[in-house]
């Protein structure tokens, strides 16, 4: 992740997730298209797009690097952590924080739990291991959309699939 | 035998027990279909759009128990929209007016509110068991009015469902005279419980016969549990790890010899290994046993258990059993038919996972294994090839391999041949789940072997149109073909337009199919429901301008004699 963190006052709903999670709707629900979030650009502070252009210009190398940093940084959940109060282990409300990504000149903004953002971290590092080892004469039998979203999009609904099972987020050990 | 009374009539029809029979009885005479229809106690609604519920209350006034489904199978894998619909407060509302005598209820991927949980607790003096799969949109305080208000209830079984958790309370509901729960399944719950309320309802309950625990159970709950239910068939524990030098633990060790009708085990919420000992004793009389949410149990402590478990029939685990936890399967339990294994970890390779080699094994040592759930990350055409030489029997066969489009590894060859392998050999199949590199050749097989095959599921596979097509045109008794990130388009989709009559429903996503062809369908078509779900809130607003040759996301085609749906949302186009 990029060290610019985008506060929550100057908070951009990019992917009408919606505020609340008062119901428990899965995150990443309906996306909205790439240009409303390049509207949600538009109305962001001048100086934050300049930095955002800054750090894109080398943002493939750089957000390999970051989400690889990340993953190393990110304090795995355990019992004896501080954010779990021992007599609440089923009802301790997930610590939230934004999660900003840096990519190819777009920046966006979650809101999300840290368990729910090391998986996301986990896919990428998935991923980036991914594309290093597959061959190029691999065929592919589906189409390419956004370069890279197939895989993700199948672990992500594997990924629900085995959570609606357990009723409860395991697969992040 | 249009000249016996009707009450013979009626009386031959008892012995006419499946809904498909009774279904084809109906359709012989008027004088059947009165006789039939008045005299059906069960209706099963395999699509809950595909008819009015007023209709099916009308037409059977007597039925005692029904069976309603609503969203379709990918909703499972988050690709249907969380307010697609699938409501069973008309069905309900329905059978509160025209069926009071209901008692049973079975509800899957359904939408189900608090406010239709009291009307059902309310309306059916007989009311006698609920059962409700991966539905949502209902809170403990609607579990409360079921306890409250259905007396002698006696079933309450809750599957995979996304229950809104408003406090512990709702167990204490069930008035002290409530003595008749036979199965009570709450283990979908991620509240606190009031564990003195519950351990109050087993004592009281001596019809006990199936209990489901949540994680929020604690071990020492279990044991006063355990101490009062001896009577139990089917257990799914609470939490079961705690520390060995606890009193609790010793409680938890001498608390299962005593059990002698215990068949089923389940739960085991986060076991530790020294945790699990405690149901050695019970092991060798278990017919089912569910280790899947137990993911700290390891391969050689699943080996120690599944050892001793020689009359086991049904067995779900996760894929740190390993081949080598497998082969143990495979000389213990001679018994199995059901075999389930779980990923563990789907981001990498994993290093305790399952390969071609343990489910060989299985196939070798388990000849009456007929039903499969098997996630791994590669499968070899031979391997295929001799599984279903080994095992002709498969009702189902669901292979996940996790990689999308990954080829036999030994031989870089699409999956056509192993796949083609088990259609040919199984052919009692009725279920299948496709993975791998599959070319259009697999689906000419399917197509051509898979007569009894009712569940089709295929994800980035085939080549072209042909595969659909082959699919479509032989497959005789397909009922649901569900298909996602496969380069099938128009010309596949209306080929054999008939076909959907023929089947309760289609599901496409992330295909080749445009606007154009889904109108070209729906027009052909007028007894289906094809519906776009068009989540892309830019296009949904201007459906009128969208150009026939708009590619869609998803579509649902369903047939239904019940008209497009009055309850289907802003991005739920019925062309």
């Amino acid at each position: 992740m990029s060290g610019t963190m985008v506060r929550a006052s100057v908070e951009h709903d990019f992917f009408g997730i919606g505020g609340g999670g008062s119901s428990k709707k899965p995150t990443m629900g309906r996306m909205k298209s790439f240009r409303e979030i390049h509207g949600e650009i538009s109305r962001m502070s001048p100086d934050v797009i300049k930095s955002v252009i800054a750090a894109s210009s080398t943002a493939v190398e750089k957000t390999k690097t970051a989400f690889a940093a990340a993953t190393t940084r990110l304090p795995v959940p355990n019992p004896d952590s501080s954010f779990r109060h021992p007599k609440m282990d089923t009802a301790a409300p997930a610590v939230v924080a934004p999660l900003t990504i840096f990519y190819n000149g777009a920046v966006t903004v979650f809101d999300l739990p840290q368990e729910k953002a090391e998986n996301i971290l986990k896919l990428v590092e998935a991923e980036i291991i991914e594309g290093v080892d597959a061959s190029p004469t691999e065929p592919v039998a589906s189409k390419e959309q956004d370069g890279g979203d197939l895989p993700m999009a199948r672990k992500m609904s594997l990924l629900r699939f085995l959570e609606r099972r357990q009723g409860k987020q395991i697969y992040n050990s | 035998m249009t000249y016996f009374p009707e009450e013979v009539v009626e009386h031959i029809f008892d012995f006419v027990g499946s809904h498909r029979d009774r279904n084809t009885v109906s359709t012989v005479c008027k004088a059947w279909y009165q006789v039939e229809r008045l005299s059906r106690r069960t209706v099963f609604v395999g699509n809950c759009y595909a008819i009015g519920p007023e209709r099916v209350m009308a037409r059977f006034p007597g039925i005692k128990s029904l069976s309603v489904k609503g969203k379709p199978h990918f909703a499972d894998f988050n690709l249907v929209p969380y307010d697609w619909g699938g409501f069973a407060l008309p069905w309900i509302v329905a059978a509160a007016r025209l069926c009071p005598g209901l008692e049973e209820l079975r509800l899957k991927r359904m939408v189900v509110t608090d406010d239709g949980l009291e009307l059902l607790a309310r309306s059916f003096p007989n009311f006698k068991s609920l059962v409700l799969i991966s539905c949502e949109g209902f809170s403990t305080d609607g579990l409360a009015t079921i306890a409250t208000y259905c007396r002698g209830l006696r079933e309450l079984d809750l599957q995979e469902n996304e229950v809104e958790d408003h406090g512990c309370q709702w167990l204490s509901f069930f008035p002290d005279s409530c003595t008749s729960l036979v199965s009570l399944n709450f283990g979908c719950l991620k509240g606190e419980v009031n564990g003195g309320a519950l351990e109050r309802l087993v004592a009281r309950c001596p019809n006990l016969r199936s209990l489901k625990l949540s994680p929020a159970v604690s071990v020492e709950s279990l044991n006063k549990i355990l101490a009062r239910a001896s009577h139990l068939v089917d257990l799914g524990t609470g939490s079961f790890a705690v520390d060995h030098r606890t009193d609790v633990y010793h409680m938890l060790m001498n608390s299962f010899p005593k059990f002698k009708s215990l068949r089923n085990l389940s739960g085991f919420w986060d076991a530790s290994p020294c945790c699990l000992r405690a149901v050695y004793p019970v092991c060798t009389s278990l017919t089912v046993l569910n280790l899947s949410y137990a993911p700290a149990i390891q391969g050689d402590d699943l080996i120690k258990i599944i050892c001793l478990c020689f009359k086991l029939q049904k067995l779900w685990v996760l894929d740190s059993i390993g081949d080598k936890g497998l082969a143990v399967v495979a000389s213990t339990c001679k018994e199995l038919q059901e075999l389930r294994v779980f990923p563990c970890d789907i981001y990498g390779a994993g290093t305790t996972s399952v390969t071609e080699e343990g489910l060989l094994a299985v196939s070798s040592g388990c000849p009456k294994l007929n039903s499969l759930l098997y996630f791994c990350y590669q499968m070899t055409n031979a391997a295929l090839i001799t599984i279903a030489k080994n095992c002709p029997h498969f009702t189902r066969f669901r292979l996940c391999i996790l990689d999308p489009g990954k080829p036999d590894p030994v031989t870089d060859q699409p999956l056509d041949e192993g796949f083609g392998a088990i259609v040919r050999s199984c052919k009692n199949l009725r279920r299948l789940s496709l993975s791998g590199r599959l070319t259009d050749q697999v689906f000419l097989y399917i197509g051509m072997y898979a007569e009894r095959l009712e569940m089709l599921s295929i994800a980035f596979a085939g080549d072209s149109d042909k595969g659909m097509i082959y699919v479509l045109n032989g497959c005789k008794n397909l009922r649901k073909l569900e298909i996602r990130d496969c380069p099938f388009g128009d010309i596949a989709l209306l080929k054999n337009v008939a076909k959907y009559e023929t089947m309760r429903s289609l599901w496409m996503s992330s295909c080749d199919i445009t606007l154009g062809g889904c109108k070209a369908l729906a027009a052909k078509m007028p007894r289906l429901n094809v519906e776009i779900i068009n989540e892309n809130e830019e296009t949904y607003e201007f459906e009128e301008n969208l150009s026939d040759l708009h590619k869609l996301e998803k579509i649902y085609v369903y047939r239904t004699v019940a008209g497009p749906r009055n309850d289907a949302p802003d991005f739920v186009w019925t062309l």
